[in-house]
């Protein structure tokens, strides 16, 4: 397992999406929640489950497992909705993230991420046994440039 | 943004914005609601509300990447989100077929309230 060096890992949520763990920083976690009611977009690609409501404000809602090109878990409906902040600090915007289950808060290194470049996921890190995705929140918030 | 007058419809399960200044003529048709636009037509399945003040938020990212219309923003009425249109693109699951007819004017053309 790695160990992180004092100062330089940064706190991530882990975060069961179907058969793969994902890693956010957690920095852009506004809120893990019971999963949001979801009104879906017809037209709307597989990756966005559609637009809900959270303390008052307007969010689009994503599937976090086909985002980070998992299959999906043994769970149809996903139990809970992670509410994050995506995009760049001066143009930052909330989004739901669907997914399985919140697992854990785990330090990783930037050095421990080795880049993948696959749309929103930035990596793949060793934490403990898992190899967990690390997501690009920045890139989460972006229009375009899925690959 | 705020301070707008917008309509709010139902349609395909959803709630759906409209800046009402481009709201040229509202006719219920039997059972449904055609909302005209410079642009086109909108079909709806019923008017919720015209809400001035409406808190619209630029739409997101997330949502010009995998939803593939055009949107102009985001808002919340009754709990519930609202995909706030870009009248000179409307979306074209909304679009409906202009027919000719004796509807029941909810709103008249023009400015008229």
């Amino acid at each position: 397992m790695n160990e992180p060096a004092e100062g330089k890992a940064r706190a991530h949520l882990l975060v069961q999406a179907g058969e793969v763990v994902c890693a956010l920083p957690l920095d852009a976690v506004r809120r893990v929640v019971k999963a949001l009611a979801v009104h879906r977009l017809p037209g709307a690609a597989g990756e966005l489950s559609g637009l809900a409501e959270f303390a008052g404000e307007p969010l689009p809602v994503l599937d976090l497992a086909r985002l980070v090109g998992a299959a999906p878990g043994a769970t149809p409906e996903y139990p809970v909705t992670v509410i994050a902040w995506a995009g760049s600090a001066a143009a930052r915007e909330l989004v739901g993230l669907a997914a399985d289950s919140a697992l854990e808060v785990a330090p990783i290194e930037p050095s421990w991420v080795v880049s993948v470049e696959a749309g929103v996921v930035a990596g793949e890190a060793q934490v403990g046994d898992e190899v967990v995705r690390v997501l690009d929140m920045v890139a989460l918030g972006r229009a375009e440039g899925l690959a | 943004m705020s301070g707008e007058e917008y309509v709010v419809l139902e349609s395909h399960d959803g709630l759906w914005g409209v800046d009402g200044r481009s709201v040229r003529r509202l006719r219920r048709t039997g059972g449904q609601l055609t909302v005209e636009l410079a642009a086109g037509a909108l079909a709806a399945d019923r008017l919720l509300a015209v809400v001035p003040g409406l808190t619209v938020v630029p739409a997101p990212g997330a949502l010009a990447r995998f939803w593939p219309e055009a949107a102009y923003g985001l808002a919340v009425y009754g709990a519930r989100p609202v995909l706030v249109i870009d009248p000179a693109q409307p979306p074209s699951m909304l679009l409906a077929a202009i027919e000719g007819g004796d509807g029941d004017d909810e709103r008249g053309g023009g400015n008229e309230r």
